[in-house]
């Protein structure tokens, strides 16, 4: 009879019982010890070979530097063969063998990302003799930062640059980029006499031309490409300078408007002899990516390291072993079932009505990509005047399906417009992709149906509970640190299981219920 | 908590509770068509000898539509009703006929064309809950009873029985108000007095959950009201049970003119707004209801234990002489 009892606590028992083998027989960290800073970041490469000839695959790496130490790193191979070159301040990986069909080749580096900050003296005179044997290397011109070219000498001429002391140079340059050449958001490979033609360009444009006119008044100078670091996928660099004065490296970033110090924004790559973080040979078709995602704790990385040297079973069954973009995937699938847990107390012990059984849930997933504020301001823009439409079309009497496909073309016609014009307006759009549309167009028809059936009054109550349902939900899934301790201990799963018995069995009050019937309640005079 | 306390004293159901002791346990899904469907439950309710307002026709295909004229001839006034639709729409009442053109209750006219677009959507599944397609009932209209001239301005007031396993346990009768526009529908703002199981005297009543003592539009004082025909009400509520096959169900009567008590629907998940219009909880007399294991007995005899086991103390007779 009570069986269900037996059921819901043997799976909250079984895992427990995983959870608490993890933590104390093998040691697995409880905490999240919240350490800022220590980031994941892996370079997919996707590869096909051309016939028979030999592949070769070529990428900048991350070093040691100002910017990062680095943790570890896990390289894939495939079927090629993979080494790291290092010299000086290049490092760089090669992937090579022969390759018939297409394969995804991938580098793994977990880091630590620190400020950068080398100050200018107040003055230094030196003449390009005077450099240490590297820093001169680097007055010399190289592709994409031609500083032997009469525009930059032009230029140079005109900006009235001198070039004895090497710190107004730099502040000169500096200003003179990051004011008088406009942005271009164009993704591609882009020279410094380009830059000067058009006058404008984008930040590789731009670095390449900071340090064609460094070289050119021999100030040693390079160029740095780095990965934003944000959780996300990211195809393109950022590009910024560095210039050798006062006998360390001074961060220069013409398009953020930085020097001498350098946020930990960026991850850099260390600077290569070619123009993209990844070349290939004999390649029929290349591309790549790196997916960055930040890590709550080096807690992760620490146990992973721990982790690929276990033999231990439920050690090696792991998510932390799956590659980055899966567990990215996985942070959000993993949240499903306490979403779910949330949404089935909220509707049958607190007793909230609201439209539909998992759509706030949904909802409160994609508010997560979106952002909070703005996510909620596409939901109001569209929900509303897909619903305004919907009453419209009332008077035709469609079909069904006719009538909810109508509105489903409505509101992926308000999506592409908010994609539209959030693009005019520079508003963070990226999320609304996530929005589930055909949620939305659900949650269109049942209010116009509620509308009719229940009155305007029950359905803006019914709209309020939804919302509340919607942001706690929000809530608790959107809380990184349980996302982290989800994908660390998925066991909690089974718990879910086993709670979600115990809820559906629970037959007392709802909350609501205690308001709706108060008047039963009440002692009764007679 | 003190409220949760005096609640579960009161025996007062909640959701959870009604679906998961007896909705669930005592409805089996399969059953769900012959309440769902009220073309079906008509079908039944007729094999059995229950009384239920007079089918006219049913048009089920389009291709029918064209001789809708024909059938809607010989009738001055008529009901047509989605067989599968909610809460009463897709619902048009026909009181009468100018020439060509058919009246409803708000004295508007509409042309043969217009109902026959309306008996198109209500085939295409417009106000179907599920969306499918569905049928289009034409029922007699009903007439409403004289005894609920006090009580009725507009609308046909009817009256929900819950029956559990066979038995009758609680009744309430929803008037529509003005406000309601003519709907039985509580959360429109119909009215819901609770009845006493024995004489189907008023026991309370509510608005909007609200206790009140007299009819919100006429004033008529509720504690003279009884429903008319209330012993064939709750024998009409007895015996829908066996139709249903459902243990636990909320059977909906109306009482015509002419007829008396018709069955006007069967519903698997019947509300609980029932316990503030009767101002008392279910549970007891659920409870009560299971341990009589009443489903076998011939309904003569679940009526008369109903009149036994629920009578309200001191509703028995009437507070003065009826007026």
């Amino acid at each position: 009879m009570r069986s269900w009892i037996v059921v819901s606590a043997l799976l909250v028992l079984a895992g427990c019982s995983i959870f608490l083998y993890k933590t104390v027989g093998l040691n697995y960290p409880l905490r999240a010890a919240d350490v800022a800073g220590t980031w994941r970041a892996e370079l997919v490469v996707n590869v096909t070979g051309d016939d028979d000839k030999r592949v070769v695959i070529d990428a900048l790496l991350p070093r040691d530097s100002g910017y990062q130490r680095l943790l570890s790193e896990a390289v894939r191979s495939g079927p090629m063969r993979f080494s790291i070159s290092e010299d000086g301040q290049s490092r760089q990986g090669r992937w090579s063998g022969n390759l018939a069909r297409s394969t995804n080749l991938s580098y793994q580096v977990t880091f630590d990302a620190f400020e950068y900050r080398w100050d200018l003296p107040v003055a230094e005179e030196r003449d390009a003799d005077a450099y240490p044997r590297r820093p001169r290397s680097l007055l010399d011109p190289s592709p994409g930062i031609q500083s032997d070219d009469p525009a930059i000498a032009e230029l140079v001429a005109e900006l009235d640059l001198d070039p004895s002391d090497k710190v107004k140079l730099t502040r000169d340059i500096f200003a003179f980029v990051s004011r008088e050449i406009g942005a271009m958001r164009t993704v591609g490979a882009m020279d410094a006499v380009s830059v000067v033609r058009e006058g404008r360009g984008n930040a590789m444009g731009r670095a390449n031309l900071f340090c064609a006119l460094a070289r050119h008044v021999t100030l040693p100078c390079i160029v740095v490409p780095g990965i934003p670091l944000e959780d996300g996928t990211y195809d393109t660099l950022h590009y910024w300078n560095e210039v050798y004065v006062g006998g360390g490296w001074v961060p220069v970033d013409t398009v953020e408007g930085l020097i001498e110090r350098i946020p930990a924004k960026h991850f850099a790559l260390s600077s290569g002899d070619f123009d993209t973080a990844v070349r290939g040979e004999n390649t029929a078709s290349l591309s790549f990516r790196f997916d960055v995602q930040s890590e709550l704790a080096a807690f992760v990385d620490v146990m992973r390291r721990r982790l690929t040297e276990s033999n231990n079973l439920i050690d090696r069954l792991s998510l932390l072993f799956l590659p980055l973009h899966v567990q990215q995937t996985l942070r959000i699938l993993l949240l499903v079932p306490l979403g779910a847990l949330t949404m089935s107390i909220l509707r049958s012990m607190i007793g909230l009505r609201t439209f539909g059984t998992f759509m706030p849930m949904l909802i409160a997933l994609s508010l997560t990509a979106t952002g909070l504020w703005w996510g909620t301001a596409f939901l109001f823009v569209v929900v509303l005047l897909a619903l305004l439409s919907r009453i419209w079309i009332q008077r035709f009497y469609l079909l069904l399906v006719a009538r909810v496909a109508f509105i489903l073309t409505l509101v992926v016609i308000l999506m592409v417009s908010l994609l539209l014009i959030g693009d005019r307006l520079d508003i963070p759009t990226t999320g609304l992709r996530a929005f589930p549309f055909v949620i939305m167009t659900m949650i269109v028809e049942r209010i116009s149906v509620s509308l009719e059936e229940e009155g305007w009054r029950n359905t803006l109550s019914r709209i309020v509970t939804t919302l509340i349902s919607i942001y706690v939900t929000y809530v608790v899934v959107q809380a990184s640190v349980l996302q982290t301790f989800l994908l660390v201990y998925p066991e909690f799963l089974i718990v879910i299981l086993g709670l979600l018995i115990a809820v559906g069995k629970y037959t007392g009050y709802r909350l609501t219920e205690l308001f709706r019937f108060s008047e039963l309640a009440a002692p009764k005079g007679a | 908590m003190l409220i949760w306390r005096a609640l579960r004293e009161r025996g007062v159901l909640g959701m959870n509770d009604r679906n998961g002791r007896f909705v669930l346990p005592l409805n089996p899904r399969k059953h769900y068509p012959r309440v769902d469907d009220k073309l079906l439950t008509k079908k039944l309710a007729q094999e059995r000898g229950i009384p239920v307002p007079a089918l006219l026709g049913v048009v089920s295909h389009y291709h029918e539509l064209r001789s809708v004229p024909e059938l809607l001839a010989p009738h001055e006034t008529f009901v047509l009703k989605p067989a599968r639709g909610s809460q009463g729409n897709g619902i048009i009442v026909i009181v009468g006929r100018d020439g060509d053109l058919y009246r409803r209750p708000n004295g508007s006219t509409v042309a043969i064309a217009a109902i026959q677009q309306h008996i198109s959507s209500i085939l295409s599944g417009v106000f179907s809950l599920r969306g499918d397609w569905d049928n289009c009932l034409v029922e007699e209209l009903v007439i409403v009873h004289p005894d609920f001239a006090s009580v009725v301005t507009r609308g046909v007031p009817d009256i929900r029985v819950i029956v559990c396993n066979g038995l009758p346990v609680m009744a309430m009768c929803r008037l529509p108000t003005d406000e309601s526009n003519g709907r039985a529908n509580l959360h429109q703002g119909a009215m819901a007095v609770g009845i006493d199981m024995a004489s189907g005297r008023a026991v309370h009543a509510i608005h909007h959950s609200a206790t009140v003592t007299a009819h919100v539009d006429t004033q008529y004082p509720l504690a003279h009201f009884r429903v008319p025909h209330w012993d064939d009400v709750l024998s009409l509520a007895a015996r829908s049970s066996e139709i249903a096959g459902l243990g636990y169900l909320g059977v909906d009567v109306v009482v015509d003119a002419r007829h008396g008590p018709l069955l006007l629907e069967l519903n698997a998940r019947p509300g609980l707004a029932i316990q503030l219009a009767n101002d008392e909880g279910l549970v007891p007399r659920l409870e009560l209801a299971a341990e009589m294991h009443a489903t076998e007995m011939p309904w003569q005899e679940r009526c008369a234990l109903a009149k036994k086991l629920f009578a309200r103390s001191g509703v028995g007779a009437p507070p003065e002489a009826n007026p």
